[in-house]
């Protein structure tokens, strides 16, 4: 194709990509991210309090501006209850999700989006203080002690005025 | 109005970075050591489009909180620099050392001052740079920018061996 053609070809393609940053799907999805602080955009009002439809944030991602696909994984790890319709997430993308979560390293790419950026966002401190990167997110134990350990430990975090969590971390971080 | 804001604040960033090294200089005096040498700082990738406010208003595009930055200073500058960045919600993308600068790029000039340089690539070897290096991340926004560009740009994206073609291919 002459360049001409391309230019041409382009400016057909533009004028579609401007009518879609106006489609209410395209205004909600980069409103909640700019709301949470993954995004920066001057154009867009913010919007915090949205549920989105994973199938329009794929839109978005996939057809008017990649970098929702970027901090998309950081913001359903961040904000799960604000996301329905999470099967629409296509496999190789959930795999991503689940190794951030897990602080699992994968060498993969996802819409020529490395890993490691999506990884990135994740464990970024967002301006919502709600929430904690991934990677200072506590990991669920269940261990079972004899009734005389336990009587032990609840009357050793009252008396620390600390939760029996805060005190097991402390004896085990501190030695 | 698109990039607006994104000057106020790159211009808060500055002045910041311009009160600590006065700040530092000082304290060198103070301590009989030389004053740090002028800083230089030119911003590459997404916020170097946000700093054209014409073609961030033809571009319309939203950015990552990661800036491109390829700084040219004594490593305590480089600090602070961080710093301030984080301070403004926005985050030194460490890989920009990384960043392919064509040959021949040009650039335009944000700020100078006796202590900081700031300027920032043209944007269409900004974009060219993209078009090469992170052709399938960038896809929808080179296609735009060829649209803005025109030919200039397509000719360069042919030059450095990318194809022009890929960007108007629809995605399945």
């Amino acid at each position: 194709m002459k360049p001409k053609e391309i230019v041409k070809k382009a400016q057909a393609q533009r004028e579609r990509t401007r009518r879609q940053k106006l489609d209410r799907r395209y205004l909600k999805v980069i409103g909640f991210l700019k709301a949470k602080g993954l995004l920066f955009d001057e154009q867009v009002a913010p919007m915090p309090n949205v549920k989105l439809d994973v199938k329009d944030v794929l839109w978005v991602g996939e057809k008017v501006e990649p970098r929702v696909l970027e901090v998309f994984p950081a913001a359903i790890l961040h904000f799960p209850k604000t996301f329905f319709n999470t099967k629409a997430i296509p496999q190789d993308l959930t795999e991503i999700i689940a190794a951030i979560k897990t602080k699992v390293d994968l060498d993969r790419t996802f819409r020529g989006i490395e890993f490691k950026k999506m990884n990135h966002w994740a464990n970024l401190e967002l301006k919502d203080q709600r929430t904690k990167p991934i990677s200072e997110h506590k990991i669920p134990k269940n261990f079972r002690f004899r009734p005389e350990v336990v009587a032990v430990l609840n009357s050793r975090a009252l008396e620390g005025h600390v939760s029996e969590t805060e005190l097991i971390e402390k004896l085990i971080l501190d030695r | 109005m698109g990039s607006e804001a994104y000057m106020k604040l790159f211009d808060q960033i500055l002045s910041k970075l311009e009160k600590e090294i006065a700040a530092l200089n000082q304290e060198r005096v103070k301590e009989g050591r030389f004053r740090l040498s002028k800083a230089k700082i030119t911003l590459l990738g997404q916020f170097s489009l946000l700093a054209n406010p014409k073609v961030s208003a033809l571009l319309n595009i939203p950015a990552t909180l990661d800036v491109d930055a390829k700084i040219e200073a004594d490593w305590v500058i480089q600090d602070a620099f961080k710093k301030i960045l984080k301070s403004e919600g926005l985050e030194y993308d460490e890989d920009s050392e990384l960043i392919w600068i064509p040959p021949n790029s040009t650039f335009e000039s944000l700020h100078e001052s006796p202590l900081v340089e700031c300027t920032s690539i043209s944007p269409i070897y900004g974009l060219l740079s993209k078009a090469i290096k992170a052709k399938e991340k960038n896809r929808i926004l080179v296609r735009d920018a060829i649209a803005i560009f025109g030919e200039e740009l397509v000719n360069l994206i042919t030059k450095y061996g990318g194809d022009p073609e890929y960007f108007l291919k629809a995605k399945k």
